[in-house]
């Protein structure tokens, strides 16, 4: 007799065995029709425990029918669909709890050691041992030919190997449900919050077809349905939630769901992602995209399970930490459900407040947690059952594969699961990037103290994956630190990211990277984005040095870079809009500038209002144009550039904004299709494959080059966006914080660097006559028209 | 490769052209080192690159 067998301290979480396991039994798409659980025990200790077939024989020892009974080729004990009446015996007497039902299936679901799970998970977590000895028979990734393996790349061979399933017979057809749009789950849930209601309605296709999702998707209706005008704290603006084509597809990191409304920070486009498993639970629930629009009296929290969707009240838990929302939220509702939620800075309408899920990841740049308080939407719970349909499974089925197996193959495959993003925090400092002391430097003295093996060696307790994702990039953390006052302090938290390290670590000049983490824990908890927060901060503190703010505006406390105290202290008073400092800070540094005056602005390091993320540019002018371009304000999430500038004129401007504007179209695709990039830009994931998956779940063909001009469209439309919402929007607001270019670098390898102010007008200069753009950076009338976006052009009146 | 005698992966790469920030470490044996790492004879060694941002 063999079973499965788990070495649970290996398992980051990521479910593909799940996933795999109902796609290769019924063709669809759906962990629910899987025959074993991955389940989560967090915040702490921040572990995995997997629920599995032991093949021990009870269910055929119950069965009435005799409907179970042992395969001995396999081992395993299995059902014979002719014979089960579904009478749920078995269920009830499994010791394990691992018979599941589906409603769709016509007999009880069970482990029938096909060894396709085994052969999936990127951990070798799993495999096949005899039962009595314990000898492995089937170690990881070395399974034989699957019993459900596809043989080609039809719908109709999905079918067949469905049958050989024990729940096969009666289940839904070949290649799951039928949808008139494959890829997409079909359905717009759009939540009005002052009338109180929720409705289902059909996701238009012309908008899957031009727009694709996430990302895409978040841009149109913020285009199409945000009042001209609308105040980003007020009920006009809306909220989009939306999930891509390929999130909760067998790819690689399916998982990224996008954030979108009319940005608090910037006043104009904002948008932000996320992984973790809430996009795909989104689309197994049956929903391609939430809007959120009007706003509540009273807190509430939008309920989702299937086609059951609720406004439910959410007294309770306003004003609770967003992990003890979440951790609150799961025990009222159930494990399976996925959460998002927002902390104290969303509801006191912190500028820069973040969304929350997964107990450490977060939707968290241009402050759209905020736009969530200002609505009082607390969070977000969905849990799905129900499959969404792929055109061509088999050919789906067998371009996974092909990409999972791309990943573990990678040579950088370990590094990134051993380190994640930590893993640059060195080489950063090495090239005189690394932000520090409010990027006044560029090179941190103390640097090792925030090194990537520092990180794994002192506080990783576990790797934490996003939905079906090899890598598991996310490291799960338990921290312990003691304060200059002597008060001991813990925390069990994901991460911190790198970004996280360069704005707390070296910009606020913390000690340790137990401080980091637990400053991390702080803002996560407070619904604080921690790039803009620690920006925020150690602007506070270069401030209260130079006097621009005084020791009364901050209640008599000596505040400090360097000293934990000062920035936990400063965090508590910006979620809470308390006191002058509080709400002073919770503005961010633009705003807080214009209101404390002197030269705060030259220092306050943002771009149209959003603060640079973890790379000074002064001796790198594709990052810095990147930033300046970028729509929602000083993010890399558009485009990184830092290694196109060593490998060229660091400070130079030629080929600068080609690189950049290129990048903006690649990077941001994958936030459009709901897939992560990490598997494309650090395993070296051909681009090609994405637009083959994409063709293969929604019948349509596409190739990247149709996948970058529709990212075009999107950045031209944002574009816009900004036009339209920013008054006298321009070149000015393209523009970086005086310190570029009045400030060289005065230590470290970029020692002397800076960008003088004609420099950075030249690479503006070149970027938007490649995009087509006036010499004051505003899409022309031919460009827009060039992407269809006729309507645009006519609303901008452009020339 | 062949080498005349012992030199760093630094020495290495700078003979090739590979400019200086280009790489962050290397892979042996599935062991992490720095730049300063020098290869012995038989050594497959992978070059780590910098990750993409986060």
């Amino acid at each position: 007799m063999n079973q499965l067998a788990a070495q649970e301290p290996l398992c980051t979480g990521c479910r593909t065995c799940e996933l795999l396991c109902a796609f290769s039994r019924f063709g669809e798409m759906n962990p629910r029709k899987a025959a074993l659980r991955v389940h989560g025990e967090f915040p702490a200790p921040g572990a995995y425990h997997l629920s599995l077939c032991t093949q021990c024989g009870e269910c055929a020892d119950v069965c009435p029918t005799e409907a179970i009974g042992l395969d001995e080729t396999r081992g395993a004990y299995v059902i014979d669909p002719e014979l089960c009446t579904d009478c749920g015996v078995c269920v009830d007497a499994c010791p394990e709890n691992v018979m599941f039902t589906h409603r769709e299936a016509a007999t009880p679901i069970k482990c029938d050691l096909c060894g396709e799970c085994v052969e999936i998970c990127p951990r070798g977590v799993l495999s096949v041992v005899d039962s009595g000895t314990g000898a492995t028979v089937v170690a990881a990734g070395t399974a034989a030919a699957a019993t459900h393996a596809a043989p080609a790349g039809t719908a109709a061979a999905v079918g067949a190997w469905a049958t050989n399933s024990a729940a096969g017979a009666g289940t839904a057809p070949a290649g799951g449900p039928k949808a008139a749009l494959p890829g997409y789950a079909g359905t717009l849930l759009r939540v009005d919050l002052t009338a109180g209601t929720a409705v289902k309605e059909p996701l238009p296709e012309v908008l899957a077809r031009e727009y694709l999702g996430g990302r895409g998707f978040v841009a149109k209706l913020l285009w199409d349905e945000v009042p001209a005008g609308a105040d980003p704290l007020g009920p006009d603006n809306r909220v989009i939630m939306a999930s891509g084509p390929l999130a909760g597809a067998f790819v690689p990191a399916g998982a990224k769901v996008e954030f979108g409304a009319k940005s608090p920070a910037t006043g104009g486009y904002g948008d932000s992602n996320m992984g973790g498993h809430l996009a795909a639970e989104m689309k197994y629930a049956g929903y391609d995209v939430v809007v959120f629009q009007g706003a509540s009296p009273t807190p509430v929290y939008l309920y989702i399970d299937d086609g059951r969707v609720e406004l439910r009240d959410a007294n309770k838990y306003w004003g609770q930490g967003s992990f003890a929302t979440e951790k609150a939220l799961k025990d009222d509702l159930g494990e399976d459900f996925q959460i998002a939620t927002i902390g104290p800075a969303g509801e006191n309408l912190v500028r820069y407040a973040c969304i929350s899920h997964d107990f450490g990841r977060q939707a968290g740049r241009t402050g759209i947690g905020a736009v969530l308080g200002s609505k009082k939407m607390k969070a977000v719970a969905v849990r799905g059952s129900r499959s969404f349909p792929a055109a061509d499974p088999g050919r789906v089925m067998k371009l996974g594969k092909e990409m999972f197996a791309h990943c573990a193959a990678a040579p950088l495959f370990k590094e990134w699961q051993d380190y994640g993003t930590a893993s640059v925090t060195t080489w950063v400092n090495d090239i005189g990037c690394f932000p520090t002391r409010n990027f006044s430097t560029s090179y941190y003295e103390e640097f090792e103290r925030f090194s990537g093996e520092v990180m794994r060696e002192s506080i990783i307790v576990n790797d934490k994956a996003c939905y079906a994702c090899p890598l598991a990039c996310g490291k799960y953390s338990h921290t312990k630190v003691k304060t200059a006052s002597g008060v001991e302090l813990e925390a069990h938290v994901e991460g911190p990211e790198y970004e996280t390290t360069a704005l707390v670590g070296g910009n606020c000049m913390l000690g340790s990277m137990e401080e980091v983490a637990y400053v991390n824990w702080v803002m996560d908890e407070l619904g604080l984005d921690t790039i803009s927060a620690g920006s925020t901060v150690a602007w506070a503190l270069e401030c209260l040095e130079k006097g621009l703010i005084t020791r009364d505006q901050v209640e008599g406390r000596e505040l400090t870079f360097g000293d934990l105290e000062s920035v936990l202290w400063l965090c508590e008073k910006i979620a809470a809009r308390d006191g002058y400092i509080g709400r002073l800070l919770a503005d961010g540094t633009r705003l807080a500038a214009a209101k404390v005056g002197g030269d705060s602005l030259d220092f306050a390091i943002q771009v149209k209002g959003l603060e640079m993320s973890g790379y000074d540019s002064r001796n790198a002018t594709a990052m810095l144009l990147s930033y300046m371009t970028a729509d929602i304000g000083a993010a890399h999430n558009r485009s990184w550039a830092v290694t196109h500038d060593l490998a060229t004129e660091r400070r130079g401007v030629e080929g600068k904004a080609a690189k950049v504007v290129e990048l903006q179209h690649t990077r941001p695709m994958f936030d459009t299709l709901g897939v992560c990039r990490l598997q494309w830009i650090e395993l070296g994931m051909p681009v090609e494959r994405y637009a083959e998956m994409l063709s293969a779940l929604a019948g349509v063909e596409y190739t990247w080059d149709d996948l970058l001009r529709i990212s075009e469209k999107v950045f031209n439309l944002t574009r816009a966006f900004n036009v339209r919402e920013i008054p006298g929007y321009g070149r000015a607001m393209d523009l970086p914080p005086a310190r570029v270019w009045k400030d060289p670098v005065p230590t470290g390898p970029s020692a002397g660097a800076s960008v003088p102010l004609e420099t950075v007008h030249a690479l503006l200069d070149d970027y938007y006559r490649l995009r087509g753009w006036t010499e004051d950076g505003l899409p022309t009338a031919a460009k827009l028209r060039e992407l269809g976006l006729d309507d645009v052009a006519e609303a901008l009146g452009a020339g | 490769m062949s080498l005349a005698g012992p030199r760093t992966m630094r020495e290495i790469l700078a003979d090739l052209g590979v400019p200086h920030g280009l790489v962050m470490g290397v892979i042996v044996q599935g062991r992490r080192y720095g730049l300063d790492y020098v290869p012995a004879d038989g050594d497959e060694v992978t070059l780590i690159s910098p990750p993409a941002g986060g």
